[in-house]
């Protein structure tokens, strides 16, 4: 996938070339939007709004990084979605449904019953613990443990300095580490943190 | 420079817990690395957190991907070509453009202190003598003008206006034609009231007062005496004579003569009024000095001054519209 062409072409108005840009980065867009958001509909419409923004402000990416610009909007997103939702609550009964289905398609053919089951029950605590953490540190935590950026990119995505950056991973990582020992019960042993060194 | 603020406020353990973060995450520079390893070396608690950190990290990693609900793509039927952004488009060069004008700017500047001292300097010297002239002659003036001298002032006076009879006399035989130079001779400075006292007194209706006219058209004449003295200006930017100070002297005369019979002590209390005031000027000190009066400060700048300020002005718009694109950038 030549991306600079297809950028160019898309800033000429060629929708069609953007989707090929859509589909290339939506499985990552979306994956950040929802653990930033922790539930599928605001990741979804986050995730919408993200590519629908990127386009309309296709002119203003100078070249560079096009992930870390996209991603930038879609954090930006999140923000305004977590805005929305501050404003107006609702329920994640549905969401916590509809989630074993969604992490089925990522089972391991190998993997038995329990192990499966042992990995859905850690992802959960950690994403609760995510959800735990201050907008800023979660989506510093996001993009750095679990999408694994440098401190430069994430810098660059969230538009704060280098020094911000370690700040907030510090403290998302110490949050998390005192929120996951609390729920270390439903880890399994390799991944208890008081059992290592 | 924040960050550095921000670090002087932070504790030990912040800073620890900083560094071993970004010790994990490959963050450290070489020598920060290698601080945070000797001390790592001294330390089993934080080996013990190091290990902890990692795990958590591990843990985050290996959280499984979510699947796409859906695909985001965009109908082509809905979305049309992306919105122009000229501003932004045209950042690159506003900031160019910006960086520019600052720098002609500073040249501006420099180039006008650079000159500025050099012509203050020219123009102190240039100032200073007249002022100078100005003090010393006016000076004097003010004392010496004695009733010896007032009786000197008188007598030139009076024998001014005897010239100027004469010469009125001979003028009355010639053509009118002939009187025309010698009010063109100084039109600034004959004041209207000599050239409608000459009509009044020429007019042939008015025959009966022409002497009584010549007399006060004479007496009016002798007011710009520079018309008929060898001092031929009167502006106040002349050069600063006693004799040349041809508005207090004939500020001086126009008493003295018109009261000539009144005696010699009379004509002493004259100089009093041998001032420089404008107040005292026998006609709109506007009419002496309008070009100077009526400067305004823009029109007193210099090229280099204008060239300044355009200048500036120019870096001020181009600054903010720079900001403006560079926000809508963000």
């Amino acid at each position: 996938m030549d991306e600079t062409a297809l950028i160019q072409q898309a800033k000429e108005g060629d929708v069609n070339a953007y989707n090929r840009l859509v589909l290339h980065y939506q499985q990552l867009v979306y994956n950040v939007t929802y653990r930033i958001m922790g539930e599928p509909q605001s990741a979804e419409d986050a995730t919408q709004e993200a590519f629908i923004s990127a386009y309309k402000s296709l002119n203003k990416f100078r070249g560079g990084n096009f992930k870390a610009w996209l991603l930038r909007i879609a954090t930006n997103a999140c923000y305004d979605e977590l805005r929305r939702r501050k404003r107006r609550p609702q329920s994640s009964l549905d969401e916590l449904t509809e989630e074993n289905e969604s992490f089925a398609f990522m089972r391991d053919p190998a993997e038995g019953p329990e192990a499966h089951q042992q990995k859905m029950d850690l992802t959960r605590a950690i994403e609760d613990c995510l959800q735990g953490l201050p907008e800023d540190q979660r989506v510093t935590a996001v993009l750095c443990d679990v999408e694994g950026y440098d401190y430069n990119e994430i810098a660059a995505i969230t538009s704060v300095s280098l020094g911000t950056v370690k700040s907030r991973v510090s403290r998302a990582r110490a949050k998390l580490r005192d929120c996951l020992q609390g729920v270390q019960e439903l880890l399994p042993a390799s991944y208890r943190l008081d059992t290592v060194g | 420079m924040f960050d550095f603020l921000r670090n002087i406020t932070k504790s030990a353990e912040e800073k620890q817990q900083e560094a071993l973060s970004a010790y994990l995450s490959d963050a450290l520079s070489p020598k920060e690395r290698q601080q945070f390893e000797a001390q790592l070396a001294q330390d089993p608690g934080l080996q013990a957190e190091l290990e902890q950190m990692r795990a958590l990290r591990q843990a985050l990693r290996q959280m499984p991907p979510r699947r796409v609900p859906r695909n985001f793509t965009l109908d082509p039927a809905v979305y049309g070509r992306p919105a122009r952004q000229p501003l932004i488009q045209a950042y690159p060069i506003l900031r160019g453009a910006t960086a520019l004008t600052a720098v002609f700017l500073i040249f501006a500047l420099a180039a006008g202190l650079f000159t500025g001292l050099g012509e203050d300097a020219q123009s102190m010297a240039v100032e200073m003598v007249p002022a100078a002239e100005v003090a010393l002659e006016a000076a004097p003036q003010e004392e010496v003008v004695t009733e010896g001298e007032a009786v000197e002032v008188t007598r030139i006076v009076t024998e001014t206006v005897l010239e100027m009879e004469a010469a009125d006399t001979a003028v009355e035989e010639m053509e009118i034609p002939a009187e025309e130079p010698l009010a063109e001779e100084a039109p600034a400075e004959a004041p209207p009231l000599v050239e409608a006292a000459a009509t009044k007194a020429m007019a042939p209706d008015n025959l009966a007062g022409a002497a009584e006219a010549e007399e006060a058209a004479m007496e009016e004449e002798a007011l710009p005496s520079p018309t008929a003295s060898p001092t031929p200006t009167m502006t106040p930017t002349s050069t600063p004579t006693p004799v040349s100070t041809a508005v207090p002297l004939a500020q001086a005369t126009l008493p003295a003569a018109s009261s000539r019979q009144a005696g010699d002590s009379e004509i002493s209390s004259a100089p009093p009024q041998v001032s420089m005031e404008p107040t005292a000027l026998p006609f709109p000190a506007d009419e002496i000095d309008g070009a100077e009066t009526a400067v305004s400060p823009l029109s007193a700048l210099t090229p280099l001054q204008w060239l300044q300020l355009g200048l500036l002005l120019l870096l001020l718009v181009l600054a903010a519209i720079t900001l403006y694109a560079r926000r809508q950038l963000k």
